[in-house]
């Protein structure tokens, strides 16, 4: 037994298919399998009995499933990163191969290039027309007048949505218009939190809404101002009571600033 | 502390399966047969450890295989040693005649 075989010029491809295709535990299987049967020839051939040649054979070899499972898993480590780098490999092939394109035929690349982008921006606008006025439309006529409503904390920084109880106080003294909030992108109810409403605003998955007590409490820091809008009562529509599904609310687009209570 | 030459084959059995194929392709069951006739016997690892060397090679790069048909027409793996496993092989066998050799010293030398 030398184990020579005649010079194959495949480097590393499968004789005759038989390692092609097959999951990391048969070929796994079919190595130890291959292994042991030579061994027991040899002891065959050395007079031992089958059995005894067998069992010698699997004991010299020692404990076959942990060899099992360590060489399975290295063969599908193996190959899992022979495909990252096959793919790699091909992009980077890609890559290249459009370069030296680009270089060589410029004239055929860069209109291909802008005809590409020109299609892109159509197609885009052309969905975006669609999804906005026949997927998707807004249940309103003045969509544009949506305004957003936020509090600016003392100390600058962006806006954020408001607190409930900021929400409350500003509703409270907005006296010429109707506000509501809105959470998770959906306008929701302004009803006051002692008759059970969900009425809030993004704050209120946050430690200022007391569960226990199904009213809000305000220990953050008071706004000095706050951003609003003007809406006319004919524009607004405040959700129903706890359980009716919200309804978005419009809001005039003439923003105001006006003082915190 | 070793107590046969067996137990120093594990510290060694990269050395040589490396060997092993550096000047011709075998399988598994070749590589253990070499292992076991070049050391005269004294050195038989368990052969488990043996293909677990193999695959650990073949991580590294330092060995290539592919599936063929042993003389016996069965089907078996085949293990190529690389000229990373070639580079790999001068450097370990470096390394392991200079341990020996200080070994060799310091067990020769007197009080």
């Amino acid at each position: 037994m030398t184990g020579r075989i005649p010079p194959d010029p495949r480097p590393l491809e499968d004789v005759d298919g038989v390692g092609l295709g097959r999951r990391p535990s048969e070929e796994v299987d079919d190595e130890i399998a291959f292994h042991i049967a030579e061994r027991i020839d040899q002891l065959v051939a050395g007079g031992l009995t089958r059995d005894a040649a067998q069992a010698r054979a699997e004991a010299e070899f020692g404990p076959i499933a942990d060899a099992r499972a360590d060489l399975v898993r290295s063969v599908s480590n193996r190959r899992a990163r022979k495909r990252r780098a096959g793919l790699w490999s091909e992009w980077v092939g890609d890559t290249r191969y459009a370069l030296r394109s680009a270089r060589s035929r410029a004239s055929a690349f860069w209109p291909a290039v802008l005809s590409i982008a020109v299609g892109m921006a159509a197609v885009s606008t052309i969905w975006t027309a669609v999804d906005r006025l026949v997927l998707r439309p807004l249940p309103y006529d003045l969509e544009r007048r949506l305004v957003f409503v936020g509090s600016f904390q003392r100390g600058g920084g962006p806006s954020t949505p408001s607190a409930p109880a900021d929400f409350l106080d500003l509703r409270a003294a907005a006296r010429t218009v109707d506000l509501a909030a809105y959470r998770g992108g959906k306008a929701i109810s302004a009803e006051l939190p002692r008759r059970g409403c969900r009425a809030a605003s993004s704050h209120l998955d946050s430690s200022r809404y007391s569960e226990s007590s199904r009213c809000w409490d305000a220990p953050s820091p008071r706004p000095t101002s706050m951003t609003g809008a003007l809406v006319p009562p004919s524009w607004t529509t405040v959700c129903g009571p706890v359980g009716t599904p919200p309804t978005p609310i419009w809001w005039d687009r003439r923003s105001v600033s006006t003082a915190a209570p | 502390m070793p107590e046969s030459p067996q137990d120093l084959l594990f510290g060694s059995m990269d050395l040589l399966v490396l060997q092993s194929l550096a000047h011709e392709e075998r399988h598994g069951f070749a590589v253990s047969q070499w292992v076991h006739e070049r050391t005269r016997g004294v050195l038989r690892a368990p052969d488990g450890a043996l293909y677990k060397a193999l695959h650990r090679l073949e991580a590294r790069g330092w060995i290539r295989s592919r599936w063929g048909r042993s003389e016996k027409r069965r089907k078996a793996k085949y293990y190529r040693i690389t000229e990373a496993g070639q580079t790999a092989l001068a450097h370990e066998r470096d390394v392991w005649a200079t341990f020996s050799a200080a070994l060799d010293h310091a067990l020769e030398s007197g009080p």
